[in-house]
């Protein structure tokens, strides 16, 4: 295998190990969790032991869904490949047109799992966090619930 | 064909400088994300994306990957990435760093809010 192809592969195993949403909280730390549901007040993640916890949505500033990066870099790779296509169909050396056809094919096919994978990922994500209907059966642990929602600020400051 | 290798380094560099921030794996409880500052003997020091810093009961905590493992993860993967193993490897080391320092309450670091007086909103599925 070439070195860009093993660049390519190399991309294509660590883009794929991402499906974990950064939800940004006010007053809250910001978790990297699956969403996986939601209802009017809470959505449900998934925690690393594959438990589901619910957060309050009042304290969710913004939701990074998986999946967007790789579907950005998936449309660049396409668009490599659509380039490399094009320069070879006007091509006039043999043996570089056969080098750009083959490289064509390789970011192109790159391109399409990483958008196809990066669609799906975003796409379950968002539908999952806009979800206001799902009902888990929520066992509230002893002195996790109830407590006061916001207390006073953290202070900000900057640690040197 | 010459501008494979800056393709691929820059998208590279994209996905390395995306992998900054340390993950904190709590059992039964979600992943926390963000920077950590220095802590104390009992309590580690993290701060969300506004800012606001909350210490996190080692006790609690499972495991972490510290900001610039990904970097290095991502830059492992191709030798165009090699320029950015350096950044991986200084954001490592400054967030273990920051992470086995006890010295937070020098640093002015004691009246944060504890997370889980803050987080009490988790509730769980059987």
């Amino acid at each position: 295998m070439t070195r860009p192809r093993r660049t390519l592969a190399g991309l294509l195993i660590c883009l794929s190990a991402c499906s974990s949403a950064t939800i940004y909280r006010h007053n809250a730390p910001d978790l990297e969790a699956s969403i996986v549901g939601g209802e009017a007040d809470y959505l449900y993640v998934e925690t690393e032991d594959g438990r589901v916890v619910r957060i309050a949505r009042k304290n969710v500033t913004e939701i990074d869904h998986p999946g967007n990066v790789e579907a950005v870099i998936g449309g660049i790779l396409l668009a490599c490949a659509a380039v490399m296509v094009g320069v070879a169909n006007t091509s006039s050396d043999p043996g570089g047109e056969t080098a750009l056809y083959s490289a064509g094919g390789a970011y192109g096919l790159a391109g399409v799992i990483l958008l196809a994978d990066g669609l799906i990922a975003w796409n379950r994500s968002t539908t999952a966090a806009e979800d206001t209907a799902t009902h888990l059966p929520l066992r509230v642990r002893k002195g996790d619930f109830g407590a006061p929602a916001a207390l006073p600020l953290a202070q900000s400051a900057t640690a040197s | 064909m010459r501008m494979q290798p800056l393709i691929l380094l820059g998208l590279t560099a994209v996905l390395a400088l995306s992998g900054c921030s340390t993950l904190i794996f709590r059992a039964g409880q979600p992943t926390l994300i963000g920077d950590l500052h220095h802590g104390t003997a009992t309590h580690v020091v993290l701060s969300n994306d506004e800012g606001q810093l909350f210490r996190i009961a080692r006790n609690a905590i499972a495991s972490t990957r510290m900001g610039g493992m990904r970097t290095l993860l991502w830059s492992a993967a191709s030798v165009y990435g090699l320029v950015l193993t350096p950044i991986g490897a200084i954001g490592w080391a400054m967030d273990e760093i920051a992470f086995d320092a006890v010295d937070g309450q020098r640093r002015g670091l004691l009246d944060v809010v504890d997370e889980q007086e803050v987080d009490g909103d988790a509730g769980s599925r059987p």
